[in-house]
């Protein structure tokens, strides 16, 4: 057993998923974890492996979320591969300019591009009434809260909201009312939360879930948008990484989209064998 | 020692930077050389090529006075205005945003550069002088101090979305604030032992209506990160509140000038005493 490390997880999107993989690696190698603080779709997953559930369980259970709702979900796995395609034919530019366009309309008229109600019945089945102080593990949820205009970690009170508001991406799903706070998920600040890291989670345990830069000549606003928002995340981030302790960067989850709902299964498989390898490769403290 | 002035972006509020220079020039400090970022930059490059702020002040009453530089950004103001205008737009901001790269041109801002910097060029300054741009190609920020003004400043104010990026070469450039909009390490690679900064940015508040205002606001605080990394960098920083200030419309360019010159009057004899210090 290792001495007690703070595991740091979060990724952009559905990329957080891939925290199964890492929890099922890190448990298999009795890495002894004394906090885990979690950004995103990591913060839900980290919050059931926290209260005792299996790793393989949960990977079923949010495939057949996803599978579920792909409906709703298809229009942003689309838009996640905005900066992908180098050349379109005059038929891909016209769904390209409708997807885009719809995306854009559907901002302005609302405060996120889905609404909660696809989502709360999976989050209340999920956590039901639990508590942080329900957890195994403690764990602190990242969120930005919009009235004080700053990332916070939430580590007290009902499960429910916060995981909520862990998931509450600007431009896809509206903010959460917690108390007095107004909270939004903090990954498009910075997808790791390394922001609030205290003295006493030493050592910190990082795991990076890289998306590749796509620097090209943009075609449409959104896109000058989205590269533009891109680089000014990847700046804090850098900086961020340097108070942590140990980077585990998953380079094998470059290939997968933010928007990629269908390759659940695949992304925690391809997180747990890299986290092995390198796991394997690591002298823990 | 080397003496630098750093000037931050933030719209028509960097008018101030010209009061902000005016108090240094009558404290007696003798800037040795400047960079900035947007209209930082804009104010950095009339100060480098006429370091007279009369001078600065009469060029921008007439790109004021006969260009049209107010920038409209359609994101924030398509919440404003009766229902049925606000509608129209919209729709308006929806087809823009999927076909075109920005919703203004650079026509306006070619106009009011070339009143300001005509075909002077970077090696013709008085005081060396770069500007901040971002290449989105790359994701890097661009020191640039070589060519035309014009072309070099244009890049650097070139607000991502509102105004069309600027070609350079291989590089696709946007407004520098996107990683630097106080460019404080910039010019500490150009030599500058003793670093004075402006900066002019404010959060804009919470109060959103639509995802894109919560975007804008999530954007907002990343930059205000970045800037504040940056002015820890700084040796002197001047912050000028400048709240009241609508920074897209450039015609209240007088009183935000005297707001910056009062606002750097009142720290400069911390300033001079810092200097002292340091044995400039």
């Amino acid at each position: 057993m290792s001495e007690p490390i703070t595991l740091v997880l979060g990724g952009t999107g559905i990329k957080g998923i891939a925290s199964i993989g890492v929890l099922q690696s890190f448990y298999n190698h009795s890495v002894n974890i004394k906090k885990i603080i979690a950004a995103g779709i990591s913060a839900p997953v980290s919050a059931q492996f926290a209260l005792g559930k299996n790793p393989d369980t949960l990977t079923d259970e949010f495939t057949r979320f996803f599978g579920e709702n792909y409906r709703s979900l298809w229009g942003l796995e689309q838009l996640s591969g905005l900066l992908r395609s180098p050349k379109r034919p005059l038929a891909g530019s016209f769904s390209y300019f409708l997807r885009e366009r719809t995306y854009c309309q559907a901002n302005f008229m609302n405060a996120g591009v889905l609404s909660w109600e696809l989502i709360e019945p999976q989050i209340a089945q999920f956590f039901g009434n639990y508590s942080f102080s329900d957890l195994k593990i403690p764990l602190a949820v990242s969120v930005i809260d919009l009235k004080q205009g700053k990332n916070i970690l939430i580590q007290q009170g009902k499960l429910n909201d916060c995981l909520k508001a862990s998931m509450a991406f600007p431009g896809i799903l509206p903010p959460v009312a917690v108390g007095e706070m107004e909270l939004v998920s903090s990954t498009i600040f910075c997808d790791l939360p390394l922001d609030n890291i205290a003295k006493d989670d030493t050592p910190v345990f990082t795991i990076d879930m890289p998306m590749p830069f796509v620097g090209d000549n943009p075609r449409t606003l959104l896109e000058v948008i989205s590269i533009v928002d891109d680089i000014s995340s990847r700046a804090i981030k850098e900086k961020l990484l340097a108070g942590t302790d140990y980077l585990f960067r998953l380079e094998g989850m470059e290939k997968f989209r933010w928007g990629d709902y269908h390759e659940v299964p695949e992304i925690v498989r391809q997180a747990r064998i890299e986290t092995d390898r390198l796991l394997e490769k690591t002298n823990l403290p | 020692m080397k003496i630098g002035l750093c000037l931050g972006g933030g719209g028509s509020r960097g008018y101030a930077h010209i009061g902000a220079i005016r108090a240094l020039t009558e404290a007696g400090i003798k800037i040795d050389i400047v960079n900035g970022t947007s209209i930082g930059a804009i104010m950095g490059g009339m100060y480098a090529l006429y370091p007279d702020t009369n001078i600065m002040t009469g060029l921008v009453k007439k790109v004021v006075d006969s260009v049209h530089v107010n920038h409209f950004n359609l994101f924030r103001h398509s919440t404003e205005g009766p229902a049925f205008l606000r509608s129209w737009l919209n729709e308006a901001v929806c087809d823009v945003a999927a076909l075109s790269k920005s919703i203004q041109s650079n026509r306006n801002n070619i106009k009011a550069l070339k009143i300001l910097f005509d075909e002077k060029r970077f090696e013709d300054t008085k005081i060396p002088f770069s500007a901040i741009a971002t290449d989105i190609m790359a994701g890097e920020t661009v020191i640039i101090k070589r060519g035309k003004l014009v072309d070099g400043v244009l890049a650097s104010a070139a607000i991502p979305a509102i105004f069309p990026p600027v070609v350079r070469g291989r590089r696709v450039l946007v407004d520098g604030y996107v990683l630097a909009n106080i460019p404080v390490p910039q010019l500490r690679s150009q030599g500058a032992d003793f670093i004075i900064s402006v900066g002019l940015l404010e959060l804009p508040g919470p109060d959103y209506q639509n995802g894109v205002d919560l975007l804008y606001y999530v954007e907002s605080l990343k930059q205000k990160r970045l800037e504040q990394w940056a002015i820890e960098q700084s040796d002197f920083h001047i912050s000028v509140d400048m709240s009241q200030f609508d920074s897209s419309h450039f015609e209240n360019y007088l009183t935000a000038i005297e707001k910056g010159y009062r606002t750097a009057q009142q720290v400069i004899p911390q300033l001079l005493e810092k200097l002292e210090k340091v044995h400039v």
